[in-house]
């Protein structure tokens, strides 16, 4: 079997990680899920890590979602460490998250060298921000931003072309330097 | 009769309250990453100031340290009368101790209302325009101390123990010279990028990733795309 790659999904709590992990992976989703201490909007929240996979030709990719809260952000860089790409998403109808994904996007994009892509969700709803102007927020190309449906498994795939398109433009051979350094479940 | 107790029991602020009609050495011993300093006051004006037995007479930095000091919690003083007259006496500076005081209230009050849009202190930064930008007072100050270091990307935390600030006035103020578009957020993509073509350090808004040529075989990322490609059709 060849050897996985991985990928990871960030993003503040309620961004709609571990849902698009879900809409996504071809095996059940293993989270970390635990009963949420304080007030952050749901009952419970990822602690540790959800893990996926989705097979492409051939090849394992692992799905990697971070915990959304910072008390956990050493978990970020672990993660982010030999990573195909990192896809950092939030919520479009809670643009009160978007200085924290920003913080997120910026801690782990200025420390390691990961091609990454931010998601915004919950476009399915009507009051929700543009990709071109959550771009303009985190100072990005629009290319660097798309919107999706973490719960349509359509928009999520059109999300991971968009990453991977990301990758392929920055180094046509960065999957093949990866090969080995992460070695997880092999 | 001394008087001396701890930063603990004391804020800064109140001592210098108590002190400001007064003219002799305040000593602190173990406050913050400081082994020792000895502030030469007289009658609410900071003249000297030694730095773990070095005389410091950069008055700027004198100032920064004693916003630094002002946010401690924790490190023991004590206050010894000299006379005014006394050779004792440091003379290198004069700054108005209740002016600096009130600089950090103002830096409290930043600190509260940008809080929750400042970056990471590991977050690291660098120069974002090659135009030259007006800036005042205190910020130009430290633009013209951060920008050597900026160059290569560096983070606040680094930057803080670099030019002896406050760690929280340096996030103030990349904040503040990134909103202005002077820095940004360093991507070390780019980076890596950059080196690859032998354009690093590049000054400037984040260029445009410019590829190596692609070979001429199917590589592993276009397999993949292929793949996904593939699986959306269905859908």
């Amino acid at each position: 079997m060849s050897q996985p790659l991985k990928i990871v999904i960030s993003g503040p709590v309620g961004a709609g990680k571990t849902t698009l992990i879900q809409s996504l992976s071809e095996i059940p989703v293993v989270n970390t899920d635990e009963l949420a201490t304080e007030n952050i909007g749901k009952a419970t929240t990822t602690v540790a890590l959800d893990f996926g996979m989705l097979t492409l030709d051939g090849i394992p990719i692992h799905l990697f979602g971070t915990p959304g809260q910072d008390r956990f952000d050493f978990m970020w860089e672990i993660l982010c460490e030999g990573a195909l790409g990192l896809l950092v998403l939030v919520a479009g109808d809670r643009p009160q998250d978007f200085p924290h994904a920003r913080r997120i996007l910026e801690f782990i994009t200025s420390r390691i060298a990961v091609p990454f892509l931010v998601g915004v969700t919950r476009q399915d709803l009507s009051r929700v921000w543009e990709p071109e102007d959550v771009a303009e927020y985190f100072d990005l190309n629009a290319d660097s931003v798309i919107g999706l449906n973490a719960t349509s498994t359509t928009s999520s795939l059109l999300a991971t072309v968009r990453l991977l398109e990301l990758v392929q433009a920055y180094d046509p051979l960065y999957a093949e330097g990866l090969q080995g350094k992460y070695t997880f479940g092999a | 009769m001394a008087v001396f107790g701890n930063l603990t029991e004391f804020p800064l602020l109140e001592v210098f309250g108590m002190l400001e009609q007064r003219t002799g050495v305040l000593r602190f011993a173990r406050a913050g990453r400081y082994q020792a300093l000895e502030l030469h006051l007289n009658k609410g004006s900071l003249q000297g100031l030694l730095v773990n037995g070095l005389v410091m007479r950069d008055g700027e930095t004198a100032k920064n340290i004693l916003i630094e000091l002002s946010g401690l919690r924790d490190g023991q003083f004590e206050f010894q009368r000299i006379p005014e007259t006394s050779s004792e006496l440091l003379n290198d500076l004069a700054i108005h101790v209740n002016g600096v005081m009130l600089r950090r209230a103002t830096l409290d009050d930043e600190w509260n209302q940008y809080k929750h849009s400042l970056p990471d202190v590991e977050t690291r930064f660098t120069l974002a325009s090659e135009e030259l930008i007006w800036l005042d007072g205190d910020l130009q100050a430290f633009w013209s101390r951060a920008e050597p270091l900026l160059e290569y990307g560096i983070n606040a935390q680094v930057l803080s123990e670099r030019l002896s600030l406050d760690l929280r006035l340096v996030q103030i103020y990349l904040f503040k010279l990134r909103s202005i578009g002077v820095v940004r957020p360093a991507r070390r993509i780019q980076e890596v990028a950059d080196i690859r073509s032998g354009q690093f350090p590049a000054r400037g808004r984040a260029s445009v990733l410019v590829p190596p040529p692609a070979p001429s075989k199917p590589t592993l990322v276009s397999r993949l795309l292929g793949a996904l490609r593939l699986l959306r059709k269905p859908a």
